[in-house]
């Protein structure tokens, strides 16, 4: 028995209406939209539909990186006090979302749906998704890209704490935060849970430059302007389930400008990328015949793009699912040509 | 499809969850509903906050 009754987190349980909800069919997505690549996640809110905070989220290490019972419970008690906020009317009340329902979503009608089949979180994402491609409307770097990791900014939070910072470097640590501050605010939006935080942080637009991150020490609020790194939003996509992400089964790393002049490269803007790995799975779908050491230095002719600084990545935001593709190479010296066929994921039930 | 590859991570996560993560497991003596509208209409009786969990069945 995890939470009697008796318990701290059975007491704060029992002060709350609990639901445990397993069928999306006739929820309101648009109201509780979150990254449909989490297998588990919580919303406190009211009778009013009013969402006080939500609780959850992962990254690509874990699906439990940041579930913790001792951050639940500081969660639990926030919402308690929120919700009393509210019922005092001090709390400002939030402009309810447009509502978005399964029925709406017409691959999720045609293959799910009618069928009688589970309709499944992350279905609802990747329909989403689908839909987005087929109407030019999937922007990649918002839409695949979701979910950025704050450890690329260099926060590294005291999970069991909440929002309490445990390490910093890198961006976070040029902004002045430190470890003990408690995250407060992204760009003026107030969060108290790692799932808001990472919510709001993929909100943020992928073009940004900077983001204010406020902070509590020691009760006083601070704000701090964090200089986005390249790439920020760049995260593993390996644990998601969708349709819209070209598989290309191998890593590479960006060459350096000196190996790029070296191979007499594109420099500047040039996303030449030396292999690294190359999955198994590309032996067993035929996808390619890439090993480690090659270089890539061109897809379909491209040599240079604005964002991808490796080939894959230049793949996977450039083209779509079950493309091929033909890379330029260098092995061993030798410059030769092979394809690529993408992979696209099909994992519907 | 990578069907090793998703059925991999589909039982991956449900250890990683079950196992590693307590609040997957039922909790024997707080009530909980499965029927949204009924946790809203519960929370007007009761004038108490809701904590709602959205998980995929094993």
């Amino acid at each position: 028995m995890l939470s009697p009754t008796d318990s701290p987190r059975g007491k704060l349980l029992s002060q709350y209406v609990c639901a445990r909800i397993t069928r999306m069919d006739g929820i309101d997505v648009g109201l509780f939209d979150r990254d449909w690549n989490n297998t588990l996640y919580y919303f406190m809110m009211n009778a009013d539909e009013q969402i006080y905070m939500r609780y959850g989220g992962r990254d690509a290490r874990s699906p439990d990186s940041y579930l913790n019972l001792s951050s639940l419970e500081r969660a639990l008690e926030k919402g308690l006090e929120l919700d009393r906020q509210y019922q005092k009317g001090e709390l400002k009340k939030a402009d309810r979302p447009k509502p978005l329902f399964p029925r709406e979503i017409p691959l999720l009608v045609e293959r799910t749906i009618a069928r009688n089949a589970c309709v499944e979180c992350h279905l609802i994402g990747d329909y989403l998704n689908v839909h987005r491609e087929q109407d030019g409307k999937l922007d990649k770097l918002t839409h695949m890209y979701r979910s950025p990791d704050i450890r690329t900014l260099g926060i590294e939070l005291d999970v069991p704490k909440g929002l309490v910072v445990k390490e910093v470097r890198d961006a976070a640590a040029a902004a002045g935060m430190t470890p003990g501050d408690r995250l407060a605010a992204i760009n003026g939006t107030p969060v108290w849970t790692f799932g808001d935080l990472q919510y709001h942080y993929d909100e943020v637009n992928r073009n940004a430059e900077r983001i204010q991150m406020t902070v509590d020490r020691a009760g006083t609020l601070i704000d701090l302007s964090i200089a986005l790194p390249e790439r920020w939003w760049w995260t593993d996509l390996t644990f998601r389930q969708w349709t819209i992400e070209p598989r290309v089964y191998f890593d590479s790393v960006s060459l350096t400008d000196q190996e790029k002049r070296d191979q007499n490269l594109v420099e500047r803007g040039g996303f030449a990328s030396k292999v690294r790995r190359v999955d198994m799975f590309a032996e067993m779908t035929k996808s390619h015949e890439l090993r480690v050491g090659d270089i890539v230095f061109g897809v379909d002719g491209v040599q240079r793009d604005e964002v991808a600084n490796t080939a894959e990545l230049f793949i996977k935001l450039r083209k779509t699912a079950g493309e091929t593709v033909t890379l330029d190479v260098i092995r061993d010296g030798k410059r030769l040509q092979m394809k690529l066929k993408s992979y696209k994921m099909s994992f519907r039930k | 499809m990578r069907k090793p590859e998703a059925l991999f991570s589909t039982v991956l996560t449900w250890v990683l969850l079950a196992g590693a993560s307590p609040l997957l497991a039922q909790d024997d003596e707080n009530r909980w509903l499965d029927n949204y509208r009924e946790a809203i209409q519960e929370a007007k009786r009761t004038q108490k906050p809701i904590f709602l969990e959205f998980r995929c069945e094993p």
